[in-house]
């Protein structure tokens, strides 16, 4: 997803090279600003969190030592999404919570070997879809699908439990499917993954 | 995490998204960095030139605490002023009792009963008259001569006075009582004995060093030495290195510790790898046209939709350039010495000792070439940073020179061999060295 940046590059960034700072932006801003979209609920709101958290990397650079390449690029997306996750903390969102008001109809009786998506689908209308989901099922999702976490560290992460963690997760799945589902209907193509 | 189709779909479809930030946040990003930049280099530069300031303070005001130390003490001769009848000053050391063709500074202090100037001794009387016994100056034989009005010279309560030897001291005071007597002292500052010096009474020659004052073991110098180093990227370079040092001699004056502070600037390049997609022109891309019927000529009115589209090369070109980079050291040397050859006025020693350069900062003299139309892609260094630590260790021949006032000279030639790379990639074979010469003034109490 990220070009691994050359050790020289993030010491110019280290020493606060404007031009540095300006080629990262322009190369890193696009794929940390999808990340950010997907924790929040419009684009204004995702690129303050993006603000935020470059602004946190730039004063936290002098503390990442460099090693293996891509070592920085995961240092400031998990930077970003950290910014992400106090964002929704500070603003009151009850992350991992309240699921079960927002249960839309009953759950889809699965078929995964058999199941097909839509090909070629405008990744901004998946984004609208997470971002139309609960807070909570759009945390649990995000940490799970696109971070990598285990369960065991969302449930760390978010303080609910495991066994939450993977209902808001099987329930964001399931409305997420019932989208795709009709998506595919109305476009034809499918998506084998 | 699972390997579940429906995650890997999602992930597939968000893998190329890449919206663009609105170009005035990205405005307001950059702003926001530069600003934040600045107060991290002020509070760097702040807390780095502050410390380098303390730590001036604290070597100054120890070694003049050291060296002073010794003039601070209350000296042993001192007399009673009788208001009615004045007073001779009298030294009982050797160094005052010597012939008559020497120039002697003597500093006289009147304490406890003083006050204000007006209560000091408005005339000083130097004299010439002959030394009695083995005390310098008699209050047997008058002073008469030479009298000198120092009133102008009196400061609070004490005055400088510079007379040849023989010399006795009157102070007419006339303002004290009796009851209520000045004391007077005399301090031995300096003597500058002339080429013929001899005892008095004995005849004997006196040696200029019984006229001298134990010399302080502390001594301050600057120093300025320039410094070619080989063994870097670009070769060899040359450096300036100036700073502040303070001596320290012991064991008879043969060894010595000398360290303080020093600044050094030296350039390096650094080579930069730009790669770029080449411009190759632009051309009107049509947008749309729209048409108009022109009813009475029964004609279609086209309007063109034109935007300017620039055109790159998709091939990636390489571009090297060399950029100049000043930095500045804090230079920290711990240099021990051994004079194996010393007289009056010349010494020859060897000197040796750790140094630490710590890098203060780095200034770009030149920016990255502008590579005009052409889409930069990446830029990239080439050449390591330069590593913010390094210790060396110095080896000098130094030949010193000591005039018979406070000042001395030195000369020495120097080798520096650094114990690691200057760059951050470590690379053994690349590990410089150094010749330099370092020329000092100093002054000695």
């Amino acid at each position: 997803m990220f070009e691994p940046l050359d050790p020289s590059f993030i010491g110019r960034l280290k020493k606060g090279d404007q031009q540095a700072i300006a080629e990262w932006y322009d190369t890193a801003a696009p794929g940390l600003l999808s990340v950010c979209m997907r924790y929040s609920s419009t684009t204004y709101e995702a690129e303050d969190l993006l603000h935020d958290g470059l602004m946190k990397v730039l004063n936290k650079i002098h503390t990442f030592q460099y090693r293996n390449p891509g070592g920085f690029e995961a240092w400031v997306k998990r930077v970003l999404v950290n910014t992400a996750l106090n964002y929704l903390r500070s603003e009151g969102k009850k992350i991992a919570q309240n699921f079960d008001i927002f249960t839309i109809g009953e759950t889809m009786e699965l078929d995964e070997e058999n199941e097909e998506f839509p090909r070629d689908i405008d990744p901004d209308l998946i984004i609208q879809w997470i971002r139309e989901l609960p807070d909570g099922y759009r945390t649990v999702l995000n940490l799970y699908v696109f971070e990598s976490y285990s369960h065991k560290e969302i449930s760390e992460v978010l303080g609910v439990s495991e066994s939450t963690s993977k209902s808001q997760l099987f329930k964001a799945r399931a409305m997420l499917r019932k989208r795709a589902a009709s998506a595919l209907i109305l476009k034809g193509g499918a998506y084998n993954g | 995490m699972d390997n579940n189709s429906f995650d890997q779909w999602l992930r597939a479809s968000l893998q190329d998204h890449r919206p663009v930030p609105d170009a005035k946040r990205r405005e307001a990003f950059l702003e926001a960095s530069a600003k934040a930049q600045n107060s991290w280099q002020r509070k760097f530069l702040r807390n780095k030139w502050l410390w380098m300031v303390v730590l001036i303070l604290i070597s100054t005001t120890l070694a003049m605490f050291f060296a002073f130390q010794d003039i601070s003490e209350k000296p042993k001769e001192t007399s009673l002023l009788n208001p009615n009848q004045g007073i001779v000053a009298y030294d009982s050391k050797n160094e005052l009792v010597i012939g008559d063709d020497s120039l002697v500074e003597i500093r006289v202090e009147a304490q406890g009963a003083i006050s204000n100037t007006e209560e000091m001794p408005s005339v000083w009387e130097v004299t010439t008259e002959t030394l009695s016994s083995n005390h310098g100056f008699s209050q047997d034989e008058p002073a008469s001569s030479n009298g000198v009005d120092l009133g102008v010279n009196v400061s609070e309560n004490q005055a400088i006075i510079k007379a040849e030897f023989p010399v006795g001291l009157t102070a007419f005071p006339d303002t004290k009582t009796e009851e209520n007597p000045i004391l007077i002292t005399v301090y031995p500052d300096t003597l500058q004995p002339t080429d013929s010096i001899q005892h008095p009474e004995s005849g004997e020659a006196i040696r200029p060093e019984m006229l001298r004052k134990k010399p302080c073991n502390f001594l301050f110098s600057v120093f300025y030495r320039p410094e070619i180093t080989f063994n870097l990227i670009d070769n060899k370079k040359v450096s300036q290195n100036f700073g502040l040092e303070v001596h320290y001699r012991f064991f008879n004056n043969r060894y010595s510790l000398r360290s303080g502070l020093g600044v050094s600037i030296s350039k390096g390049y650094y080579e930069y790898a730009t790669q770029y997609n080449e411009y190759l022109g632009s051309y009107s891309k049509l947008d749309s046209i729209t048409f108009a019927w022109d009813d009475r000529n029964y004609y279609l009115l086209p309007t063109y939709y034109k935007s300017n589209q620039e055109v790159f090369d998709d091939t990636i070109s390489t571009d090297y350039s060399l950029l100049y980079k000043r930095h500045y050291y804090l230079l920290i040397p711990v240099i021990f010495g051994y004079d194996f050859y010393s007289d009056n006025n010349w010494r020859i020693g060897l000197r040796a000792g750790p140094q630490l350069s710590i890098l203060m900062e780095t200034q770009d003299l030149q920016q990255v070439k502008d590579l005009g139309m052409n889409k930069v892609v990446q830029i990239n260094q080439i050449t390591p940073d330069r590593i913010s630590t390094n210790w060396q260790i110095q080896v000098g021949v130094n030949i010193g020179f000591e005039t018979r006032k406070r000042l001395f000279y030195e000369i020495e030639p120097q080798f520096n061999y650094y114990f690691n790379s200057v760059y951050e990639s470590s690379n053994p074979a690349k590990t410089p060295w150094s010749v330099g010469l370092r020329f000092s003034v100093g002054f000695k109490n």
